[in-house]
Parts: structure tokens; sequence; C-alpha cells
């Protein structure tokens, strides 16, 4: 499949195809239903300096084609994670992507020094935009501002490492944001995080969710994300990672035709654990029959 | 993994059962394990009910082939319950741990509403073991009491009880299961959280363990997602448990009762 072998960043992927954070647990929870080595790259669930305990239930509920969840970013910390979950991906054939995220601006900085130095760890990627967590999260994407700082003291710690920013749909203008991740040293940007939602509980007449908003994903938002990956694409050099409703590679092509260097599949892995690989396979027979030689001949090529 | 349905069986306006063919999961040996289902066919991509839905394992009818009760609740089983037979469905599983059941024990199972799925399973499996079998099946009313006829034929000793009175004992089945206790080393329970809550609590006064099997509004099934999250009381310590791969079974003694019962 050589039409989907790629370099991200200096990274060398087998294709373009990456699980994204959150929707595929530490990776090997998926080992009994898909093949992990044919998958380009794995986005693991946010890491912390801490562990965190998460949101209290009911965490999650269906949209119509989609679901909020407000996991509120639940994970055994950083230490935990190297030692006990990180090893057993050692064996796997794929990039690793880590998922990362503080409370504070000195947190990001400390998680980022840790991840920095781990050999298996082949990018990071910075999560600013969790709508799920009452603190830090989203006051980062609040502003240019206030990414422009939290990107930079993170550039200034990860020394070893590409570094991805993860936008946040829930602003007004996704530009400035991906710009400032530009102008503070991100190699990339993937777009777009979770929006936020909400749903009633008509007969106990209470929002669904503990945490009365989550995040909605799966294809109800692919329209909205495509425009933003759009909008990134044209406001930034840096390669655009794009995220949000992928369930087909009719879905991924769109997102790349749209701008997008690799893509992110999401709620999707929970509806069918081998996506990310049918996906691959999907673009790759896609490309042949359109006698694209490789799919970065086509990058942007809808919006061009 | 898909799952092609041979048979789709309508007990009454509110519940039925699916004959499906997957002998990945029919070879299943333990009882109390679950899978998940797509409530679409995959004939069409359809994304309207995006999550799968987790159903017990009811009753392995072939080497290929098994059933699975369901009671239409929302749009998903709704659309689930005009399958037709050849239809083809994404399923995930076998899914989460199991009864332990221990040879020459005994043991009662104890079901409410549509808790009786993993039950029938488990009836074949005690009486494989050469364990008498004693379900304790409970229901709103009459029509809430499923396949009655057949639960006679797999079970050694039957109490059913409804709410009402319509059919079987008046009362919940608290009150066949009080007069028993004693003569059991071990219960097994699927239900309601508060027939299990209360079920447990009459375990714990008489000194008898517990296994509850628990339902909860699952993402992936495959513990990922951590949206199924189950408390338990271990050590002192409040222990958060994904209810689909740590569970669906859990010691009724030490699930969390209040943070289950919204």
């Amino acid at each position: 499949m050589d039409r989907l072998k790629t370099s991200l960043c200096g990274i060398e992927f087998k294709n373009p195809i990456i699980a994204a954070s959150g929707t595929f647990g530490y990776g090997l929870e998926f080992k009994r239903f898909t093949d992990l080595n044919k998958i380009g790259g794995i986005s693991v669930k946010g890491i912390s300096l801490h562990e965190t305990e998460g949101n209290p239930m009911p965490r999650i509920t269906e949209t119509y084609s989609g679901m909020l969840n407000a996991i509120g970013l639940q994970n055994v910390g950083v230490e935990k994670f190297i030692k006990e979950k990180l090893p057993a991906l050692k064996s796997i054939d794929t990039r690793i992507i880590v998922n990362f995220w503080g409370k504070t601006i000195d947190e990001y900085i400390e998680v980022a020094k840790i991840l920095d130095y781990v050999e298996r760890v082949d990018m990071l990627e910075m999560n600013i935009s969790c709508p799920n967590i009452k603190e830090g999260g989203i006051s980062f994407s609040s502003s240019p501002e206030a990414l422009s700082q939290v990107v930079s003291a993170c550039r200034k710690v990860i020394k070893n490492k590409p570094l991805i920013v993860k936008l946040s749909p829930n602003v007004q203008d996704i530009k400035p944001f991906a710009k400032a991740c530009e102008d503070n040293g991100a190699d990339a940007v993937s777009a777009i995080n979770t929006l936020i939602g909400m749903a009633v509980d008509v007969e106990r007449m209470k929002p669904v969710l503990a945490n009365i908003t989550g995040g909605l994903s799966g294809p109800a938002i692919k329209p909205i994300a495509l425009r933003m990956v759009k909008e990134v694409y044209e406001t930034v050099k840096i390669p655009v990672i794009g995220v949000g409703g992928i369930g087909s590679w009719k879905d991924a092509a769109e997102f790349i035709l749209s701008g997008a260097s690799a893509v992110q599949i999401g709620t999707a892995n929970f509806i069918n654990a081998n996506i990310c690989n049918e996906t691959s396979d999907g673009l790759n027979e896609y490309l042949e029959r359109k006698n694209i030689n490789h799919f970065s001949e086509i990058i942007g090529k809808a919006v061009k | 993994m898909k799952a092609t349905v041979v048979k789709n069986t309508r007990i009454s306006d509110k519940f039925g059962y699916l004959e499906l063919k997957c002998p990945e999961i029919a070879k299943e040996k333990n009882a109390g394990r679950f899978f998940m289902i797509s409530p679409h066919s995959d004939s069409v991509y359809i994304t309207d009910t995006l999550l799968k839905r987790p159903f017990a394992i009811c009753d392995i009818t072939s080497e290929e082939t098994f059933t699975c009760l369901y009671m239409i609740t929302g749009r998903g089983t709704k659309i689930l319950s005009e399958a037709l037979p050849g239809n083809n469905f994404l399923v995930t599983g076998p899914i989460g741990n199991f009864f332990r059941f221990e040879k020459d024990t005994s043991v009662a199972l104890i079901a409410g509403g549509i808790g009786l799925a993993p039950m029938i399973n488990s009836a074949r499996k005690l009486r494989e073991m050469g364990i008498k079998v004693t379900l304790y099946y409970g229901g709103r009313s009459k029509s809430d009491i499923l396949m009655y006829d057949f639960l006679q034929t797999i079970c050694d000793e039957l109490f059913i009880t409804t709410d009402d009175g319509s059919l079987g004992i008046h009362g919940n089945v608290l009150v066949p299961l009080k007069e028993n206790i004693q003569n059991y080393k071990k219960i097994y329970a699927c239900g309601p959280n508060r027939m299990l809550q209360a079920v447990t609590d009459l375990c714990s006064q008489n000194n008898i363990p517990i296994d509850v099997s628990l339902d909860e509004q699952m993402g992936c099934g495959v513990g990922a997602c951590l949206g199924c999250i189950i408390t338990i009381n271990e050590n002192n310590e409040k222990v958060k448990k994904r209810c689909c791969v740590e569970g669906p079974i859990f010691d009724g003694t030490k699930v969390d009762w209040d943070s289950l019962i919204r």
C-alpha cells in the first residue's frame, strides 16, 4: 500500500489512518478485534501528570447519529502509563501518539517533559480542548493568546518529539487558534475535538449526563469538522490531521480532499473495531480506481 | 464480525427474541457473558442509532446459533425487533466475565424482567453440571413473564412472582426467596438495580454470597471508552471498574448501589 505510506512531521507512517484519542484506550483493548500492526498510528487516551478519576456516571449517551461523552479524561497518570501500559505496545508495529493534558501550564510542562524522553512514544498530541473538565482544558482554548502561552511553554520543553495540538471547535473562529499553534512551534494540528452538547431525560426531567453537558462526536459532526479542516488548511502551512465523524473510507477521503494530511477515526471504533483497517483498505482501492499514485496528490484538492 | 438473523420470534408487543448465527459467539461455554449488536442491519450505512447495544447471550441453540432476548424500550430495540431472517448485523463478542458455578453447591438464580436472559443460559449450565436448577423470576404482571412453559422444562424448581399478583406469587422475588434463602450456598441475580440491591441486602443479612449481573449504558464494549463505570467498594476504597470487561458480573455486596440507583 505504497499509495498510503506517508511522513508526518518527519515520522514515517504506513498509512495516514490514526485511531483517535479517547476512543482506543491504551491500544491493547482492541487487540482481539483488529490487527493493530496495520493501523497507521494510535493516539492513546489523554494522559495527565496524576491519575484522574473522571466524572460521575452517566458519562455517555447516544444522540441522533452521534454520542455525547463526559468521561472527564479518566486516566492512569503518566507514571503508570509508562510503567504499565506502554510496554505492552512495544511489540506492535504502529506509531504511538500520546495525547496529554494538564490543569495548569505547569502540569502540561511536567507531563510533556516526561513523555519527551520516552522511547516508544513517536509523537505528542496536546489536548487543549477537552470540554469535560472544569479546570484547564477549555480555558486554554478560550483565546488565541491563552493557547499561545501553553503551546510555547510546552514547545520549549519538548525537544525530541513532534508536537501536535488538538484544536477545539467550540470557538467563534478556529483560524486564529490554528495560527497561534503554528506561530508557537507546533508541528501539526488536529481538528476537531468534540462539540459541546446536551441531552435531557424527559422521564426524569434531568440532563442525561451527570456532567450536564458532554462532547458530541460521531457522524453528526462531520460536516462541521470538514468545514473547520478546510479553514485550518487554508490558514497554516503545518499539516492538518482531520478528525470528526469519520466512519468509512469515503469520509476519510472527504477530509483529505478538504486539506487533511492524515485522519483520525474516533467514535466509529466503537461500532466497528476494525474500522481503521477497513478505511485504509478502502482508501487504497479508491486511489487505485482513480489512478492516483499517492494520496498526498489529493490533499486539499476539493478546496483549492 | 457479523451475525445473521435465523429467526425473529415476537413474544408480545414488548418482548421477543432473535436467533442469530455467529459461531464465534455460539461456541461460548460459560454462562453470563454478553455481546454487542448494532441495531441496524449492515445492508445500508445508517448512523442514526449509532452505538452497538449490549445483550446477554440468552440460549445457545446449536454450534453456530444462539438467542438474544430483547425488550423494546427505545429506538434501537424497536429497529432490532423488526429484524428479518437473513439480515446481517455487526456484533462484538463474547464479552465480559461469567458466572462461576461450583459443583455440588446449592444455588438459586434470580431474574427480574429482561434480566431473565442470562439466566436461561445459566440454567442450562447448572443442569449440565448436575446442579439442581432453582429460578426465582419476577415481573410487574403476567405479560412480563416470558416463556413460562419453556422455563419449566429447563428448571427443576421455578418460583414466579408478579407485583400485581396476576401470575404466581403476589409480590416481588424477595417474598419466596426470604422463605428459602438459608437453603442456598450462593445466589446469582440479574435484573433492575433496585431488585438487585434488595436481593443483595437479603443475602448480606444471611451471610450468603451473591453475584449480580449489571446492565450499564455502554459505548464500545471493549473497555476503551470508560463510559460504563461501576463503582466497587474494595478495601475501604471506591474503585472504578468497567462494566463491559471487568463485569458485567460483580460481587453484589461490594457494589456501590447509591451510585447506580439514580
